[in-house]
């Protein structure tokens, strides 16, 4: 490589030359080379170069030998420059300026000086002079000095001979744009340097006739053994000028290609049908017909556009070696930057562009939800790669998208459609920092909630105790939720377990006693993986108090009747939530689920939200007094507005596809009717029961674990048409609204907990099955059909039978 | 290499439709003969939208899967013949978002695929024929277009 910029002047310097020799001053030159001098003046030339070229090959693999190569090199420059000396002095037609500057050209490689930068600019232009002009563009790749004729390589689509063409923000000679076009491919030298292939001509009835490229070029015996190898090959590629696409291949209509005489397939599409902005051409490949010695290479077409062709000898890369080419994270964007994206995305509620289009963007909560998965794999981002000029937060699993365009070279982003090439792609500090911390969670989980100051947690908070909870977006606690995510897995399995045996007898008091010992070492678990958190320590101090003494916790719950802070209403929850596991023991079967919703609540309270604090304190007021019907009237009033806006932003999404989606959730909805239904009936005696005994705690209780396992049936859904915690807490403010009865009250609420709790194991049981989310979904909507219609009569009924049949024939598909 | 991509895409696209997929539609991999699935062609059954000619009628749909997906969209083809302006002769559907260079992206799934094709069958884009017997009469005579229709429907009767 680091001969390249020696020898590319020097080649250049003896094309030069080349092309101004007659024919009696190229033959001279082959006969000192010992070559034969049969044929025109340009296949004099080629076999010149390629000679040189040959030279160059011989100095990269003989990298060690730098006396011979020089050598070689120097003395074909050496006979090109007497030979050119000897014409010059013949004739008096060549100033004695130009002598010198081509004396400088010959001293450079020699003395490795870079006397000033004109010297180090070359031209090369697909029309084959190498004279300078007036008007010269430059290409904008690093390490490409190429100057091209702006008439030759910027082509205005409207050709107006007075106005000169307006040249382009960036530009890129023909060989950098192949170069970008398909990353897999290294090229190592071009037998057939790009060439301009000039628009046909207009027939008389206005149809362009077709026109012929010709091309003959000599394969040395160094080359053909290259090729015999697998990684080389020899490739015909074809650009546009002007095309929209700057990196891609495109070839002309009607294009048939002949090599030696043998016909090669260029494209796949109809001879008419222009390629359009998302697609790509492909570079056939020759290598199986070329042979030794002169090649002979033929392109027919019939278009009126301007393309460049060339042939060149290319290397293969693999997957691997392309990835490499990427940016490290920390290189390739700033983390700062990346989030100030990403409170721009979210902070701009609709305007924030997800990484699926598909996910819901709930404009009414505080969060966005932002969807993890891979817009090519549908499946959970690995390593977050993005294009860096992209101002959208979307992004896509970098090494399959790699991958999947060693076949498609499409290098678009995937959610905007723009094109850029590989230089451009980076990996996403944000959101990588994120899929590496979720990278142990099962496949189920996708989603994450993203506050507009950046701060995350992942969906799912059930199996995720952990992971759960909001994160900083700089990832400041990391390490605590690592060191917690394991044993929250544990937990999850003993629970598992535990399932089968809670209707023996004996099992129950194996369970209480695991579950003591489980809560307990939890609690100590927690408060360990906290002692860096000061906001939360002494909420882990009322709860250890609490659950290891009686009369203090009794206290408590007398003293404290009306929660007026956050802090104290977090110690009542608190302290409801352990009485059962010390007042009710052995705990009966129905009272084993509460006590498991009970964990998960903990976690939830510490990341209310000031609206959710506000739902809380309300509801905590219906329950502990007689509701107000004005308070009650208001709340009620709340929810078509909150409806509203979810259904808007659902239908916004993509408002033609998705309408027959809902279409369907009605009749899940329907269907969770009816399994609510029986499950109610069944659980009635026992909900009597409890009533009598422990009015106010059992209310409280029921009404926390249903909103929590509202949360858990959201997370199942695949996608959601509300937010869960503003459903869950309408549903039941709604139902304390209507219902005047304190009995009626307490009934309802405690059988959504024990009908939630019911679901929750069965989900918990079948979710290897694969059938959670769809029992989620049922039981969600089911809660969300009850709070639209509290009364059922008998026509409705009948109504709810006939979806249940539809849903079961869903089901069968 | 490329093709474990659009394999690993397609074995998604299933679960997630085991999983949620809207009532009345059917799409699931072709059986080989071995028993295996083929994820590469998908046969689909689309029912006519309620309140439309194409009502009571579940048409069916073929799914053929590249390579290349999801960098390029499927094809879906209905049967030989079917009636309808935007369905090519040979069953091909035209659609903006079954086009690489329209509406094609690959984010796009089976689900909105399908969703997408059943709201064309009612809504119709003049803009865009594809066959000359549909769009004739569907421009020039509108009650004959209707009876058309719902006489194809009667042809694809629900297969319980």
């Amino acid at each position: 490589m680091a001969l390249d910029p020696a020898d590319d002047p020097l080649l250049a310097d003896c094309k030069y030359k080349l092309n101004h020799f007659r024919i009696k001053e190229l033959k001279d030159v082959l006969h000192q080379l010992g070559l034969p001098k049969q044929g025109r003046k340009q296949e004099l030339v080629d076999k010149i170069i390629a000679v040189l070229s040959d030279q160059q090959e011989q100095d990269s693999r003989l990298n060690g030998l730098p006396n011979k190569k020089m050598v070689g090199k120097e003395t074909v420059a050496k006979i090109v420059d007497d030979t050119f000396a000897k014409m010059n002095g013949s004739t008096n037609a060549v100033p004695a300026s130009r002598n010198q500057t081509d004396s400088g050209h010959i001293v450079k490689p020699k003395r490795k000086s870079d006397d000033s930068a004109q010297l180090d600019v070359k031209v090369r232009c697909p029309c084959g002079y190498s004279m300078a002009n007036d008007s010269m563009i430059k290409c904008e790749g690093p390490q490409c000095n190429t100057q091209q004729h702006v008439g030759c390589v910027i082509i205005s689509e409207k050709p107006a001979d007075s106005v000169p063409p307006e040249l382009p923000p960036h530009f890129y000679c023909d060989m950098c744009r192949i170069t970008r076009a398909d990353p897999f491919w290294v090229t190592v030298n071009h037998p057939v340097l790009p060439v301009s292939i000039t628009p046909c001509k207009v027939a008389s009835d206005g149809s362009y006739a077709v026109q012929y490229f010709e091309k003959t070029f000599p394969l040395s015996r160094a080359n053909w053994e290259m090729l015999q190898k697998d990684e080389y090959d020899l490739q015909v590629w074809c650009i546009l000028f002007n095309d929209s696409v700057p990196f891609r291949m495109q070839w002309p209509l009607h294009s048939d290609i002949q090599i030696n005489g043998i016909p090669i397939r260029v494209v796949n599409r109809q001879p008419t049908q222009q390629l359009g902005v998302n697609g790509r051409d492909d570079g056939p490949v020759l290598t199986a017909y070329v042979r030794e010695g002169s090649n002979k290479i033929v392109l027919s077409r019939s278009d009126s556009r301007t393309f460049c062709l060339g042939v060149r000898i290319a290397k293969r890369r693999s997957v691997e070696q392309v990835l490499s080419l990427v940016p490290k994270e920390q290189d390739g964007e700033n983390f700062d930057n990346a989030l100030a994206r990403v409170r721009r995305c979210v902070g701009g509620g609709t305007e924030a562009d997800n990484a699926d289009s598909d996910s819901d963007i709930e404009v009414v909560a505080d969060s966005v939800s932002v969807n993890l998965r891979c817009p090519m794999t549908g499946s959970r981002i690995k390593i977050a790669g993005r294009f860096k000029p992209c101002v959208h937060m979307g992004c896509f699993d970098l090494e399959a998208f790699v991958e999947l365009n060693q076949r498609s070279r499409k290098w678009q982003c995937p959610i905007c459609l723009k094109n850029y090439s590989l230089d451009n792609i980076i990996i996403d500090p944000y959101f990588n920092r994120i899929t590496a911390l979720v990278q142990s969670c099962g496949d189920d989980v996708s989603e994450i909630d993203v506050k507009p100051d950046g701060s995350w947690r992942v969906k799912g908070g059930a199996e995720l105790k952990g992971l759960a909870q909001w994160h900083l977006p700089d990832g400041t606690l990391c390490m605590p939720t690592d060191t917690r995510s394991k044993p929250n897995i544990r937990i999850v399995k003993q629970e598992i377990k535990e399932e089968p045996l809670s209707e023996e007898t004996g099992g129950r008091l194996k369970l209480g006693i695991r579950r003591n010992n489980n809560g307990q070492w939890e609690i100590n678990k927690r408060l360990d993986s906290n002692n860096g958190q000061n906001g939360y320590i002494e909420d882990e101090n009322c709860v250890v108090s609490a659950s290891n003494t009686d009369d203090e916790n009794s206290k408590n719950g007398i003293y404290n009747p009306e929660p007026g802070q956050f802090d104290q209403l977090t110690s009542n929850i608190y302290d409801l939530d352990s009485s059962p596991m010390d007042a009710h023991f052995p705990p009966a079967p129905t009272e084993q689920d509460v006590i498991v919703l009970s964990d998960s609540d903990d976690d939830n309270v510490m990341v209310l939200s000031p609206g959710d604090v506000n739902f809380s304190s309300a509801h905590d007021n219906g329950n502990a007094f007689p509701p107000n019907p004005p308070e009650a009237s208001g709340i009620c009033g709340e929810q078509p507005r909150g409806a509203g806006p979810d259904v808007t932003s659902f239908l916004d999404g993509f408002d033609d596809l998705e309408l027959p989606f809902w279409e369907s959730s009605s009749s899940q909805d329907a269907a969770g009717t009816q399994v609510t239904d029986n499950q109610c009936e069944m659980q009635n005696f026992i909900v009597n029961h409890q009533f009598l005994h422990e009015p106010i705690l059992g209310v409280n209780l029921g009404g926390t674990a249903a909103s929590n396992t509202l949360e858990c049936e959201h997370d199942g859904a695949l996608q959601a048409c509300q937010s869960s915690d503003q459903d869950g807490d309408q549903n039941q403010t709604c139902h304390d609204g209507h219902s005047g009865d304190l009995t009626n009250l307490s009934i309802i609420s405690t059988q959504d907990s024990l009908t939630n709790g019911k679901n929750a194991s069965q989900k918990r049981t079948n979710c290897e099955d694969g059938t959670a989310g769809l029992d989620g979904s049922v039981v969600r909507s089911a809660n969300g059909l009850r709070g639209e219609m509290p009364p059922l009569g008998q026509e409705q009924d009948r109504t709810v039978r006939q979806k249940l049949i539809l849903t079961i024939e869903s089901d069968s598909d | 290499m490329s093709g474990g991509i659009a394999r690993g895409r397609l074995a998604e696209e299933r679960k997630a439709w085991r999983k949620n997929h809207p009532h009345g539609f059917v799409a699931k991999p072709e059986t080989m003969a071995d028993g295996s699935a083929n994820l590469m062609i998908w046969h689909c059954t689309i029912p006519g939208k309620q309140g439309t000619d194409w009502e009571g009628g579940y048409y069916p749909l073929t799914l053929h899967f590249s390579e290349d997906y999801p960098s390029k969209p499927p094809k879906c083809k209905f049967p030989q013949g079917f009636f309808h302006p935007n369905v090519y002769p040979s069953g091909t559907v035209c659609l903006s978002i079954l086009n690489e260079d329209s509406g094609w992206r690959p984010a796009i799934t089976v689900k909105q695929i399908l969703v997408g094709i059943q709201d064309l069958l009612d809504q119709p884009n003049p803009a865009d024929p594809a066959q000359t017997d549909g769009y004739h009469i569907f421009i020039q005579d509108k009650p004959e277009y209707k009876r058309r229709v719902r006489v194809q429907a009667k042809q694809y009767p629900a297969l319980l």
